[in-house]
């Protein structure tokens, strides 16, 4: 299957300091990339070298576009929403519908409105009038009537409380997502999204470290609940990471054989989150 | 280019602007209206005064016609149309100037920039369509306001012409008719694009301070300015230069005086044309290549810097 998003050896830098470096990745239709990384890893500048949205030295195709040069083409296909409340404030719901309508030939009017309907929105609302959810709601609802085949998400959910969080995930899997689109997300809520994606990149200051299908990954990497008397033999093992607590120590493992884990302790599938932080940090081990 | 983008563009900077372009030009309007009629309320009036007057001018307007000086009428109305635009220009013109500072600044400060970039609408298209709307469509408010009221002054002047032909046997109607009216409005009119040219260097570096500066974009606008005439006049001062030439080439480029509007009337010998003429007259070629210049600048700067 052809990649709708293919980026290849991806360089930036800020000055003297190196934000991206040989960046290597690409998204087939039907998947859900979580970009997981710390603060200042390169997450944004990754996402908006994809959207053309700032320089950088490397290969970036887009559906086949060139994200700086063929930028106005690609969006019509790509859609995006920034991890901070971007929604101009003066700016009234049913003109923010029009003014799409207007511009975009992929956005479909009704949609936006079944979706608007759902919530407390009113048509005439203005942005600076919603709350932080509801403009993310606005937001989703904008984005949600574009027929889009890629849809990159920045931090979506930043600073909104649990529920509206969980619906914005739920709409994005009933009302947007399907086999023929992918979806590449950044958050710092992994544990929230775990069950979404299908796919997982780690970047850390500006490389990408680990980048494989979550699949893979529970495949991949073990988890070990080890007794005290046995994580000498354990540390042997070299784990990515542990950390004790009340009298147990908790190791992940990399590649290790199960049968030798199972001899140390009780062995558990890790979360993303679990193996986003073995992996992080590795060196301190 | 793609009209019907351009098209929501510029809808999309006249709700942004929304409060402003429609309140202003209205008050102003009202303060045509309201201010006389107030006047005329507190103060009474002399019916019989004011009729006499009525009558003198009228009478004037009627030999004129009788003369058949179509000319001399023209610019009658010309110059009265002009008056009663004058102020909406001028207010006008501030409100453009505060439109060019903040129009790509304001996108910046609330970072709705990121969304509008996030849509398919080129960088051009985006400049474009600020410079179109604040160097012709807001103008052209204004200019609409005037004319509106205008218009509703002439509809009094009609009520006023019914009641002097009827009670006073005075007719006005083939001054109405040579009075060059539509053609007065119409030269005003025309004058909106040769403005929008002829300060097209002003716009343009206004636009080129908005888009670069972080913060007070106002400040970018002037400081820099203010810095070159203060360095070249110290500069001129100590070289002993005849005069400073970017000085005098701002002073000279923006300076439309009575003064020149008389002498360019007097060799075209209509008012009318006289003021389209002055206004083309003061177009540059030079000035229109560094605008050029202003403008991509603008656009490199909004495509190229980075906003998070």
């Amino acid at each position: 299957m052809s990649a709708l998003i293919s980026v290849s050896n991806v360089s930036k830098s800020f000055g003297k300091k190196q934000v991206l470096s040989s960046v290597n990745f690409s998204v087939t239709a039907g998947q859900i990339v979580g970009l997981v990384g710390p603060n200042g890893a390169g997450k944004t500048t990754c996402l908006q070298a994809i959207l053309g949205l700032t320089d950088y030295e490397g290969e970036i195709s887009v559906l086949g576009h060139h994200p700086r040069k063929d930028r106005v083409s690609m969006l019509n296909d790509v859609a995006y929403i920034a991890d901070v409340a971007i929604l101009p404030k003066w700016i009234k719901v049913s003109q923010a519908l029009c003014y799409m309508q207007d511009i975009h030939k992929n956005f479909n009017l009704e949609k936006a409105k079944e979706f608007l309907a759902k919530t407390n929105i009113a048509l005439t609302d203005k942005v600076k009038a919603l709350s932080k959810g509801m403009v993310a709601q606005l937001h989703l609802a904008l984005i949600l009537a574009i027929d889009a085949k890629v849809l990159i998400l920045d931090e979506p959910t930043l600073g909104l409380d649990i529920l509206t969080r969980r619906q914005f995930y739920n709409h994005l899997l009933e009302d947007f997502y399907n086999e023929d689109k992918c979806i590449v997300v950044t958050t710092h809520q992994i544990e929230e999204i775990e069950h979404i994606l299908t796919d997982v990149a780690f970047i850390q200051q500006g490389q990408i470290v680990l980048a494989q299908s979550t699949d893979e990954i529970k495949q991949r990497f073990n988890l070990v609940a080890v007794a005290n008397e046995q994580v000498a033999q354990a540390d042997d093992l070299k784990p990515l990471f542990k950390n004790s607590m009340m009298g147990l120590t908790t190791m992940l493992f990399d590649n290790q054989d199960k049968a030798a884990l199972q001899s140390l302790g009780q062995v558990s599938v890790p979360s993303l989150a679990d193996v986003f932080v073995g992996v992080m940090n590795k060196e301190t081990c | 280019m793609n009209t019907s983008i351009m098209k929501a563009s510029i809808k999309k900077e006249l709700w942004e602007f929304n409060g402003m372009l429609k309140w202003v030009p209205i008050t102003l309007a009202g303060v045509f209206i309201f201010i006389p009629l107030l006047a005329v309320l507190l103060n009474g009036v002399n019916v019989q005064e004011v009729l006499h007057e009525i009558g003198h001018i009228a009478e004037e307007l009627e030999r004129l016609t009788q003369m058949q000086q179509t000319d001399r009428l023209n610019e009658i109305f010309f110059v009265s149309a002009i008056a009663l635009f004058t102020p909406f220009i001028a207010i006008g013109f501030i409100v453009q100037i505060y439109y060019f500072v903040t129009c790509l600044f304001d996108e910046r400060r609330d970072q709705s920039v990121m969304f509008w970039r996030s849509l398919p609408v080129s960088d051009e298209m985006t400049i474009a369509s600020k410079l179109l709307t604040g160097a012709i469509v807001i103008p052209g408010i204004f200019f609409g306001a005037a004319t509106i009221l205008m218009l509703v002054m002439l509809v009094v002047a009609v009520i006023a012409s019914v009641m002097l032909s009827v009670g006073y046997d005075i007719s006005l109607w083939s001054w109405f008719a040579s009075a060059g009216i539509i053609s007065g409005i119409g030269y005003i009119w025309l004058s909106l694009v040769p403005i929008a040219i002829w300060l097209l260097p002003l716009y343009s570096w206004l636009m080129l301070a908005s888009v670069y500066a972080n913060k007070a974009p106002f400040l970018w606008a002037v400081l820099p300015i203010v810095a070159l005439l203060v360095i070249e006049t110290i500069v001129v001062h100590y070289l002993n230069i005849s005069q400073p030439f970017f000085g005098h080439f701002i002073a000279d480029y923006f300076s439309i005086t009575p003064d020149n509007m008389a002498s360019m009337a007097i060799e075209q010998d209509k008012s009318r044309s006289a003021a389209l003429q002055l206004l083309i007259a003061q177009i540059d070629y030079r000035t229109l290549l560094v605008s050029a210049g202003l403008l991509f600048s603008a656009y490199w700067i909004r495509v190229n810097k980075q906003e998070s």
